[in-house]
């Protein structure tokens, strides 16, 4: 295993290549020249300047070079991944799941595992020509700062593929961790091919203690007919900053269903692109965010319709106590020729607390004549009403709230798929309500109070 | 338990008050364990308003005079304690909570009263309860009264009253929106409950509910006040003749009647 061979070290504009542990191919270290190129030529993100980054003026001060260097991967598993390993998803096994931390992928107790979900190093050595038609192609280097960062600091990741007109029996599960004072940047590919069919679920995860930086890139391609259901769970420690791009790209007929859970970090700027390239294709998305003390989630979405006769939605539910802060925008964009669209994004906040704040944008970029699109937002307190009809049953107050934020949840969390996955869901809402519970920001007065 | 006091509802001299404006203006009404009385009166007298301070409910303030529930001041107790002490409110208007199962509500509900069942026992008795009621068993896993029909909600009312067995219920208009069956069924059950020494108070409009469950006095509000009271004749006073005559007596111009006084 060689050393990371950053002879310059890393700063704010400028980003040395990494290098696989055991090496680059030669592909990918191409691809990483150009995100690093990419990268010292574009500016860092500014919240003056950029529409994206307006409401999250953390970025202004953030510098990933303030992070210690990878080092090398540590050969037990830290004891943060230990733990979520055994959480709720451990039926998933050893064998359906990928780990990675700031230095690469981590060796599990399960030993490597095998068929549709390996790590990134040892999938680009098994198939370089099929992953470098894929890798860097859906978020490629220009695409966004973190996404160049991503691409030249990247050490570890996963790689799934699903064959031509295979269901994969089991999920397939991806924990990307990254430890005190690091910085991650883990890359995943999927390939669902033809007809084929998986469940991925992804865990972005750090533990509790001093600053760190996961910076994870997702790309996935459906092929014609495929269908992926994919979620991400994010639960990072109170001190840790995710920056992620997940993008899309759905064939005719391709089936993407995407669930996601913010629920952890410090602050946090996410991505989530579709881009509806085929006829026939659905994207359905429903999300979730429990936001406390001073945390402060962005969330941007992109429902791309470049093909016509693509249906496309999105259900966002946030929940804010304390200080804590969510912003959405969500723009459905129809391209000229894309008829027949029939696309909705959503986003509905319940303010938990009078200092939390939600800002909600879903827009619509129409450039056909035939669509239907609808976009929402909302954003209130708990109803007084329905307080009053449970505690006249008995229920205590500080049970009622949440009794009630946890019925605002359960459409979501009734989107994630039946079995482990659900389940694992309402415990991580739940255990997020027994925290606000904990710190009070549940027993405090009625709604609107 | 007969002594005076015990486990009776006495509402004593109560005035009420949302955001300020006087809705109860001296209410005064015992309802004693083991009876059912009825209350009646025109639209906007206050009914509902007494149903909802003697429940507790945050807006509406009690500015004077006392509820009285077993001998003690319910006065500033939160609503869930209130209900812990055996009282009861069936709402005019139920209101849902969309994202809770009915079977998740009483579950917190039982709990929150201190009566948890394990889990076996507690979907057997609200499958009994619900099959009682004559509802579908797809309405414990539905949201609490989310979209429900009007008549649905006045069934899941009761079927909460028989699983959490309260001694004291006011019933608010729940005979309203019930078809004639549903009707028989809710009076079949207040009829099982008052057997067992339950006191009732049925808010109501019509004779119809009063034909099944005898009452054994009758009230009548207007204006923020209980303007007359007496037997079962009452009722039949006031499908032949309406309020007028009765306002009169109380020298409550009717237009009043529905608004308390300004
Ligand atoms: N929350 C409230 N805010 C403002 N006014 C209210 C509120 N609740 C009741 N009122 C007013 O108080 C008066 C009494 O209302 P209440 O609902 O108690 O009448 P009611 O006797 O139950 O009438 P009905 O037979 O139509 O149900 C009405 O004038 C009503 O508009
Ligand atoms: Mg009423």
């Amino acid at each position: 295993m060689s050393e990371l061979i950053s002879l310059r070290p890393m700063t704010r504009d400028d980003a040395p290549l990494a290098e696989l542990p055991g090496g680059d191919p030669d592909f990918l270290h191409k691809l990483r020249t150009a995100a690093a190129a990419a990268y010292r030529e574009s500016p860092w993100p500014s919240s003056s300047r950029d529409e994206d980054w307006r409401r999250t003026p953390q970025i202004d001060k953030l510098d990933p070079a303030s992070f210690a260097a990878p080092g090398s991967s540590a050969t037990e598993l830290p004891e943060y991944l230990a733990r979520v390993l055994e959480g709720p998803l451990a039926a998933i096994g050893a064998s359906h799941t990928v780990v990675t931390d700031q230095a690469g992928n981590v060796p599990t107790a399960g030993g490597s595992p095998r068929g549709l979900a390996v790590p990134l190093e040892e999938g680009l050595r098994q198939d370089p020509e099929r992953w470098s038609a894929l890798l860097g192609t859906i978020a490629h280097p220009g695409l966004r700062k973190f996404v160049a960062l991503n691409t030249a600091r990247l050490t570890g990741g996963a790689l799934v593929r699903v064959k031509r007109g295979q269901t994969a029996e089991s999920p397939v599960r991806l924990v990307h961790g990254v430890d005190q004072r690091s910085a991650a940047f883990p890359r995943t590919a999927v390939l669902v091919e033809e007809g084929a069919s998986l469940t991925l679920v992804e865990e972005w995860v750090s533990p509790e203690g001093d600053d760190s930086l996961l910076a994870p890139v997702v790309e996935v391609q459906l092929e014609r007919g495929a269908h992926l259901t994919h979620v991400v769970h994010q639960r990072c420690g109170s001190r840790t900053v995710v920056q992620s791009t997940v993008r899309v790209k759905l064939a005719r007929d391709a089936h993407y269903d995407l669930r996601w859970a913010l629920l952890g970090g410090a602050w946090q700027k996410t991505y989530f692109d579709v881009e509806m390239l085929g006829e026939g294709s659905e994207s359905r998305a429903s999300g979730l965010c429990i936001g406390r003390s001073q945390q402060h989630f962005d969330v941007q979405t992109l429902q791309d319709h470049i093909a016509g006769g693509a249906i496309s939605d999105l259900l966002y539910r946030v929940a804010v106590a304390e200080r804590s802060r969510s912003i959405f925008a969500g723009l459905i964009r129809v391209e000229e020729g894309a008829q027949k669209t029939n696309a909705y994004v959503q986003n509905r906040n319940l303010l938990l607390s009078p200092q939390a704040k939600a800002d909600s944008n879903p827009t619509l970029e129409i450039l056909a004549n035939d669509v239907r699109c609808t976009h929402g937002s909302t954003a209130g307190r708990i109803d007084d009403d329905q307080l009053f009809y449970c505690e006249s049953r008995g229920v205590n107050r500080e049970q009622a709230r949440r009794l009630v934020v946890e019925g605002f949840f359960a459409d979501v969390v009734d989107a994630f798929p039946q079995g482990a996955v659900r389940e694992a869901a309402r415990s991580w809402v739940l255990e997020a309500l027994d925290e606000l519970a904990l710190s009070g920001a549940l027993a405090a007065g009625y709604g609107s109070a | 338990m007969s002594e005076a006091g015990v486990s009776t509802l006495e509402i004593r001299d109560l005035r009420v008050a949302v955001e300020g404006k006087e809705i109860l203006s001296g209410v005064d009404l015992t309802v004693p364990k083991g009876e059912v009385h009825a209350l009646m009166g025109p639209n906007g007298a206050g009914k509902t308003s007494l149903g909802y301070a003697v429940m507790g409910h945050p807006k509406y303030q009690v500015t004077g005079g006392d509820i009285i529930w077993a001998g003690q001041s319910v006065l500033g107790k939160p609503p869930e304690e209130r209900s812990r002490l055996g009282l009861f409110l069936s709402l005019q208007y139920p209101t849902a909570i969309p994202g809770v199962t009915t079977t998740n509500f009483l579950r917190a509900a039982l709990k929150g009263q201190g009566k948890e069942l394990p889990a076996r026992e507690f979907l057997k008795l609200i499958r009994s309860e619900v099959a009682a009621l004559k509802m579908d068993q797809s309405f414990m896993s539905r949201y609490i009264n989310d979209n429900f029909s009007g008549g649905e909600k006045k069934r899941m009312e009761i079927v909460q009253m028989a699983i959490l067995k309260p001694e004291m219920a006011i019933l608010d208009e729940t005979d309203s929106g019930l078809d004639v069956d549903a009707l028989r069924t809710v009076a079949d059950g207040v009829n099982r409950v008052r057997g067992d020494g339950m006191g009732i108070l049925i808010i109501t409009h019509y004779q119809r509910i009063l034909d099944y469950i005898t009452p054994d006095r009758v009230h009548v509000m207007a204006a923020g006040r209980i303007i007359a009271s007496g037997g079962s004749e009452v009722v039949a006073q006031i499908e032949e003749s309406g309020y007028d005559p009765m306002l009169r007596q109380a020298g409550i111009e009717a237009e009043a009647a529905a608004s308390a006084a300004v």
